[in-house]
């Protein structure tokens, strides 16, 4: 095995750093490596009204209303919950003391595929990009790095792919989704390279935020390991793709009913059964 | 307290199996009130007695008491008190706490923390800390713990850990000496791999140092999966013991053996109203933070217990 060599990292966010971002971000910091964050205020360009109009486009007016419905209903008192629970998982208060006195170089951007986050990241010359937040890279984007520009997928691919796989894996009893990827960015969406799985014990009493809270921390762990390969000059080993793989969306009103009548997993078979088996 | 008195006699009559106990610490006289009262309604039998009391009726009811983490205070003031009332222990020991002797286990580091700063901040809440694997919580509140020169008391015989000499000597005076992982970790806020190696660690050295092969294997803070119980097992055990506050009865299976906690500080009439209420099989939260969803993993046992006897069969009995 040759001898390290020091990385120049690139670490590409959305909006304001959630705690589980910020985990990642001194994760990579705490590495040997030199880091840069490019932070875009907005993931997309794309003003809501012509979103709207184009998932509309791709799902069609039932879904779209259910996706909405679910979300305005149940999802985001969900979220609002999920992300205190974070704060106190992962200590935000105490994350962000220590992001704030690292001083990381931080360049601001409009969007995340715009011209100034394109610049941004040239002007930086990368060696590793990670993703750690926002939404899909466009290929102007992930091409610039020197080596690979990888994403963490919170969700075993390519079994799951897609939003929300955690929770779908709870709802749809899938055990074989619950886990977390490191994979290179590809124009597909979660179809790159698999560099490293991980899949936290399911356990009785565990609900969709805690599993998402221990994969994260495995997933860090196996990111850094990965960008750890690439600065000791070999490729990462590339995991198996073979077998059948389901690409999942935002959830509509019945998977989020599924999920509440689980009490989030708590008395899902999915967890209740690793008691027995 | 007459009242739920008669109501535990009554269950005690009617029912087969009987209870294991779980204590952390009590001091001479504690233990002697103890177990004066659990004499009046059950067997007090030994770790080695418990196959066979699932197997088969006694007239009474029995009870096993057990002694979690290895503190100094069960090799002094426990133990000696049991052996003066004849009366066998299980004491289950954190293997690295009693090697190093000079870092104390988490939770008494919290507990002083928590009387010199009442009020703490959302990421130290107890709940929230159970969730962290070890490391991180161990991390969390030694940091705050330096930040406050706060420390827990290592001269205070239930904080400070028995030495393995002691441990050896419960192990020769009758009491069984049992593992309760390396470090104390919640094995499954652990990665898998971790969790099996806290488990595999700690039934060998507690094998190794006693001179004899560890016959139980205890869960900390309860929480457990079937996988990792197995594993014990395969690791040479003969009980794991988890924290569901019920029943032991014969349809139970000595791989995950339920417990029922109880605290030196709690009033007389709250233990036995929660050994009645546990006896019922039922309502008690579990202590493990998993609330009562044991009740849940339980139905979902005995339906699949009831698929694969046929009728007219009778079932298979308790692994052994």
């Amino acid at each position: 095995m040759g001898a390290s060599m020091r990385l120049h990292l690139a670490a590409i966010t959305v909006g304001e750093l959630t705690a589980p971002q910020l985990w990642t971000l001194l994760r990579l910091a705490d590495s040997e490596h030199r880091l840069t964050v490019v932070n875009a205020r907005r993931g997309s360009a794309v003003s809501g009204r012509k979103r709207l109009a184009r998932r509309l486009r791709d799902v069609g007016p039932l879904q779209l209303a259910s996706r909405l419905l679910g979300r305005v209903l149940i999802g985001d008192r969900h979220e609002r919950r999920a992300r205190d629970l974070y704060e106190r998982l992962f200590d935000g208060a105490s994350l962000r003391e220590r992001w704030a006195a690292l001083d990381a170089p931080v360049r601001r951007v409009a969007t995340l595929n715009g011209k100034q986050a394109r610049r941004a990241l040239t002007e930086s010359a990368p060696d590793v990009a990670v993703r750690v937040s926002g939404g899909i890279l466009q290929e102007r984007i992930f091409s610039i790095p020197r080596l690979a520009t990888l994403n963490l997928h919170h969700g075993l691919a390519p079994a799951i792919r897609g939003m929300w796989s955690i929770p779908w894996g709870v709802v749809e009893q899938r055990a074989d989704w619950i886990g977390a990827t490191v994979h290179a960015v590809d124009a597909g969406i979660d179809t790159g390279k698999a560099y490293r799985r991980v899949a936290p014990q399911l356990a009785p009493g565990d609900t969709i935020d805690t599993l998402f809270f221990r994969t994260h921390l495995l997933v860090v762990e196996a990111l850094a390991q990965v960008i750890d390969d690439f600065a000791s000059g070999r490729d990462p080993e590339v995991l198996d793709q073979a077998g059948p793989s389901t690409y999942r969306s935002a959830p509509g009103v019945r998977p989020w009913l599924t999920l509440l009548r689980s009490g989030a997993g708590r008395r899902a078979s999915i967890t209740l059964d690793e008691a027995l088996r | 307290m007459i009242l739920i008195r008669q109501l535990l006699e009554w269950v005690c009559r009617v029912k087969r199996g009987g209870l294991v106990l779980n204590f952390h610490t009590l001091s001479a006289a504690e233990t002697r009130d103890c177990v004066e009262l659990l004499a009046c309604h059950f067997d007090l039998i030994g770790h080695d007695e418990l196959p066979g009391r699932l197997q088969r009726r006694g007239k009474r009811p029995f009870c096993l008491l057990t002694f979690d983490d290895g503190k100094r205070s069960n090799a002094t003031e426990t133990a000696p008190e049991l052996e003066r009332l004849g009366v066998p222990g299980v004491f289950y020991v954190v293997t690295d706490f009693l090697s190093d002797g000079s870092t104390p286990l988490w939770f008494d580091r919290y507990a002083a923390l928590r009387r010199a700063v009442p009020v703490l901040p959302a990421a130290l809440d107890r709940r929230v800390l159970k969730l962290l694997p070890h490391d991180l919580r161990e991390e969390r509140v030694r940091r705050v713990c330096e930040r406050f020169g706060i420390d827990a008391a290592l001269g205070d015989d239930d904080v400070a850990p028995m030495s393995w000499q002691q441990a050896r000597g419960l192990a020769e005076r009758g009491h069984t000496v049992g593992a309760h992982t390396q470090r104390h970790a919640i094995l499954t806020t652990e990665s898998r791999e971790r969790a099996l190696d806290e488990i595999e660690s700690s039934v060998r050295t507690v094998g190794e140092q006693l001179g004899q092969p560890c016959k139980s294997f205890a869960f900390p803070n309860g929480n457990y999966t079937a996988k990792l119980a197995l594993h014990a097992v395969d690791c040479g055990v003969e009980t794991v013991m988890t924290t569901e506050p019920t029943w032991v009865d014969p349809g139970s299976r000595l791989w995950r053996l339920p417990r029922v906690q109880l605290h030196a500080d709690t009033p007389r009439w709250r233990h036995l109203a929660k050994l009645f209420v546990a006896a019922s099989g039922r309502s008690l939260r579990n202590p493990d933070g998993t609330g009562r969803i044991y009740v849940d993993i339980n139905r979902r046992a005995r339906r699949a217990r009831s698929q694969a006897t046929p009728k007219g069969q009778l079932p298979t009995p308790p692994r052994s």
